[in-house]
């Protein structure tokens, strides 16, 4: 067991210095001064870039450079934006929380979806539910996130106006900014009218969080359902079934805690997709997190905020991918094998 | 299904490709996606002699005209106009190629060399083999539109960059399925005695892996095509994909998110057309991917 932790973490650390070696050779290939893109400082005094130059040790070597590079990132110094001269770190950490929220209500509404249904199409393999479900699940699969999300905006936000559709809350609600998290920083609030900004923090979160899940929920549908269906055809379900137990038991008791487990090791490799349609649908749904900042910076060509918003996605997705890796193989025996281990 | 049949009947044996095949033409839906993609495909190649009007031409007298069904329409302009007077069907149609056809010709690009990569590795062992796989891994982690946005930011902004990114943010995917499909056909038993016979690795390769391989690689070329219009499009949604002057679906849609309240039909149509054709691709590869099972098992 220990021995796949260590394995693990030892690929962890080898993956980021490949990242970070990624991000630095990005870094040279940018249009712009190098002391400039690591930095930020932009137009810099000569005071200033030879102290840029001493903390990236630009005088050294390529080698010495990158090394520099990554101490400067992993101390939480990302250098300051190119607009406002701002740390992009703070920046990055104010604007974080907003994206993992959606994101995290997202992947729970695709779960709750995704997994019921998955479970209903292999139950009911080449019937009528199954085709359906199957059917609609691709239909959602093609459609693409900033349509879906322009579509709603016209017809629940314009034509009905139920819904608002933009930001996080309305302007009226003076919720401080502590976690990032709207809903708990409203709890954690002393406002007049609590109920009253949930529900309009809610009704900012439908359409965002609907639109973000539709992809997620299919691709859940349609993993719950291969995994289900192999799990269905397995000998001790039949075993089960010849037992004389009843239907509902066998799939719930003895096919799904092993159909679940694929599931969940197929849904963290998904993580980086969703993390695209956040950033689209941050745009489109004006979210303050942290895709439409790093929109906004591709088109003011801000290179230090772009490589940072490499650099602490794909972090993030990589963290995220060996945590849960983690967690399987210590629920799972049978993970632990050289198969799963030497990828 | 023809397997099943009877195999007596039948002269021949279907080879295993042709067996995908027979399965394939039997699903409707399949072949539904096939025939639009296929209607696509001649679209690419005859656009500019069947739309009406040149892409970006300009009718100063028919602003924000609505489709022709509408009762201000008018036939001239089949799908209506937007705030410059272009004509939407027309745009649409030369939409078809800057939109589907480079997306074809991007995942062609990509899957040649991401497939000759996986090879190259899945084939190797040892050190070789694990070092590719880390560097594929810190690529796979960098959300694909991210990493073509910080290409085209490198490059700049014009179409063949566009396409270059699209392309290099599908590399790594491309390596991933060649890696592990080669990596797992090197432990069965018929490879192993095909190296007893003394095949060199070329001839194992050729003869022995890829055509259990071949499926795989078709299927996830599919899946490519479906990721790269999808990226495409979005490039051009955010304004960071085609120059403003071409006609690309996702920048067609992004100019008419602005009119959306007086002129919904500029939002629609781009819309409807990436929708129509990645549903055709995803249908295609569902399609192959339930012909490879049900073909073989």
């Amino acid at each position: 067991m220990w021995f796949y932790i260590a394995r693990r973490v030892n690929l962890f650390v080898f993956t980021v210095a490949v990242l970070f070696l990624l991000v630095f050779v990005m870094l040279n290939a940018l249009p712009g001064e190098l002391a400039t893109n690591l930095s930020g400082v932009q137009n810099p005094t000569i005071a200033q870039y030879d102290a840029i130059v001493s903390q990236y040790q630009l005088d050294k070597s390529w080698f010495n450079q990158y090394i520099s590079f990554i101490k400067q990132r992993i101390h939480g110094d990302f250098g300051v934006s190119f607009s406002d001269g701002k740390p992009i770190f703070d920046e990055m950490l104010r604007l974080l929380p907003a994206t993992i929220e959606l994101c995290i209500y997202a992947m729970t509404i695709a779960l709750l979806l995704g997994l019921p249904l998955g479970i209903i199409a292999a139950v009911y393999y080449k019937k009528f539910g199954d085709f359906f479900l199957l059917g609609t699940s691709l239909i959602g699969y093609s459609i693409p996130v900033f349509w879906l999300g322009v579509i709603a905006i016209m017809y629940f936000g314009l034509d009905l106006q139920w819904l608002p559709v933009a930001g996080q809350l309305n302007l009226l609600y003076q919720v401080e900014h502590v976690t990032g998290f709207t809903l708990i920083d409203i709890y954690l609030s002393d406002i007049v009218y609590k109920q009253l900004a949930y529900q309009d923090a809610i009704a900012h979160l439908i359409m965002p969080t609907l639109t973000l899940a539709v992809i997620p929920a299919t691709v859940v549908i349609r993993i719950t359902r291969t995994t289900m269906l192999e799990e269905l055809n397995a000998n001790y379900i039949k075993a089960a079934q010849a037992r004389g137990q009843h239907p509902l038991s066998v799939i719930f008791h003895h096919a799904l805690p092993n159909a679940i487990q694929p599931v969940l090791s197929q849904i963290t490799l998904q993580l980086s997709t969703l993390l695209t349609s956040a950033m689209v649908t941050e745009v489109i749904f004006s979210w303050p997190g942290i895709g439409q900042w790093l929109i906004q910076a591709t088109y003011q060509q801000n290179y230090a905020i772009i490589s940072a918003g490499v650099l602490v996605c794909a972090g993030f997705v990589i963290v995220v991918t060996v945590i849960s890796d983690i967690l399987l193989i210590a629920t799972t025996p049978r993970r632990r094998s050289a198969e799963y281990g030497s990828v | 299904m023809a397997r099943s049949d009877s195999i007596y009947q039948e002269d021949t044996i279907p080879t295993p490709l042709r067996h995908i095949w027979l399965n394939f033409i039997s699903y409707p839906v399949a072949m539904l996606g096939l025939w639009v993609f296929i209607g696509f495909l001649v679209i690419t190649l005859i656009a500019p002699y069947i739309a009406p009007y040149p892409p970006g031409l300009q009718h100063p007298d028919a602003l924000l005209f609505p489709p022709s069904w509408h009762d201000d329409g008018q036939v001239s302009y089949f799908l209506g106009t937007d705030d410059l007077g272009r004509d939407i069907l027309s745009n649409l149609l030369h939409g078809v190629r800057t939109t589907f056809g480079s997306s074809l010709i991007v995942t062609i690009f990509a899957a040649f060399i991401g497939i000759l990569l996986g090879i190259l590795s899945g084939m190797s062992r040892g050190l070789k083999s694990s070092i590719l796989n880390h560097i594929l891994d810190a690529t796979l982690a960098i959300p694909s539109l991210l990493l073509a946005i910080v290409l085209v930011a490198i490059s700049g902004q014009t179409m063949i960059n566009v396409m270059i990114a699209v392309g290099i943010a599908l590399v790594p995917q491309f390596v991933r399925a060649t890696h592990t499909a080669v990596h797992h056909e090197l432990s069965r038993e018929y490879v192993v005695a095909a190296k007893l016979d003394g095949a060199n690795k070329f001839q194992i390769f050729y003869n022995v892996i890829l055509p259990n391989v071949l499926n795989a690689l078709i299927v996830q070329f599919t899946l490519a095509i479906s990721i790269a219009i999808i990226d495409i499009a979005t490039l051009g949604f955010l304004r960071i994909g085609a120059p403003a002057s071409t006609s690309e679906w996702g920048t067609m849609l992004a100019d008419g998110v602005d009119l959306i309240f007086i002129a919904p039909w500029n939002v629609t149509f781009p819309g409807m057309a990436i929708f129509a054709s990645v549903l055709a691709v995803n249908f295609i590869g569902y399609g192959l991917q339930r012909a490879v099972k049900e073909g073989l098992g």
